[in-house]
């Protein structure tokens, strides 16, 4: 749901009428691997994770307990219209777009058993950060 | 005195530039816009620490919160899950080039119960004090 709630939002946010636009759009602060490093499989509870880390996005159940997902999302887009310079000496105003959005996405998953105690804890999909280039071919 | 005064002054010359700058800088500001939205109502605080662990009920909880948005069931519990989502965005748009950033950041608060109905825990994480409204799109 929260995919298409971005997706609405990316719309509405005003890109204006120059030659060249950059936008960005970003969800919660990615966990680093270094900010992960106090958990102790085995020993570290629910209740430490959430304290250093905060509350996950996303929690579901195992076989053998259940899983805490974290979800980050970097969006960049970036447009390119090289008909915007004609609009001065043309009566007309004429487009030609090239643009390009790259969506960058983060999901830290720590696994719990039974007891809320931590039996793993893993960078699901570390991207790597998208860059602003408007080159759609 | 008057001596102190004129050696605050700025040159000029130097006037002169500021003031080129700022008029150059107004002819290519044309717009600039902040938005704000929201998703779900806002945690009060109150309301959160009111909730006991071993005392405070189902029922007591959905008086107090609401329907919980989402309801997910792991390790013998049931959880109610109430999240909240706020958006901070900034926009320039200049005469040849605009930037546009757009921050969301989430509240999300779980409520754990027994087979009983009971409260066993509470699971609160804020992440949306820490919002801001930016418009500079590139570096962190």
């Amino acid at each position: 749901m929260w995919r298409i709630v971005v997706m609405l939002l990316i719309a509405t946010v005003p890109c204006g009428c120059g030659a060249l636009s950059f936008v960005r759009v970003t969800i919660n602060e990615p966990i680093k691997p270094e900010e992960a490093a106090f958990i102790v499989p085995g020993q570290t509870t629910f209740h430490d994770v959430v304290k250093q880390l905060g509350a996950p996005s996303e929690i579901k159940e195992t076989a053998d307990g259940a899983v805490g997902t974290y979800h980050f999302l970097d969006v960049k887009y970036s447009r390119v219209n090289f008909g915007w310079i004609a609009q001065f000496w043309l009566p007309v105003n004429p487009d030609f777009i090239l643009s390009r959005g790259r969506l960058g996405t983060d999901r830290f998953e720590v696994w719990f058993d039974r007891a809320w105690i931590v039996r793993e804890y893993a960078f699901a999909h570390r991207s790597s950060a998208p860059s602003f280039l408007p080159q759609p071919f | 005195m008057s001596r102190v005064h004129e050696g605050r002054r700025m040159p000029r010359r130097l006037r002169l530039v500021w003031c080129a700058l700022l008029s150059v800088l107004f002819i290519l500001l044309t717009d600039c816009a902040f938005n704000r939205g929201n998703i779900g109502e806002e945690f009060k605080s109150e309301h959160v620490e009111s909730i006991k662990k071993g005392v405070t009920t189902r029922a007591e909880v959905v008086s107090l919160l609401g329907a919980p948005d989402r309801i997910l069931q792991a390790n013998s519990y049931d959880i109610f899950q109430y999240y909240r989502y706020d958006v901070k965005a900034g926009s320039l748009l200049l005469i040849l080039v605009n930037f546009s950033r757009l921050n969301i950041k989430s509240d999300d608060l779980y409520v754990l119960f027994n087979r009983d109905g009971i409260v066993e825990d509470v699971v609160f994480g804020r992440r949306t004090g820490r919002i801001e409204f930016q418009f500079w799109p590139f570096g962190e």
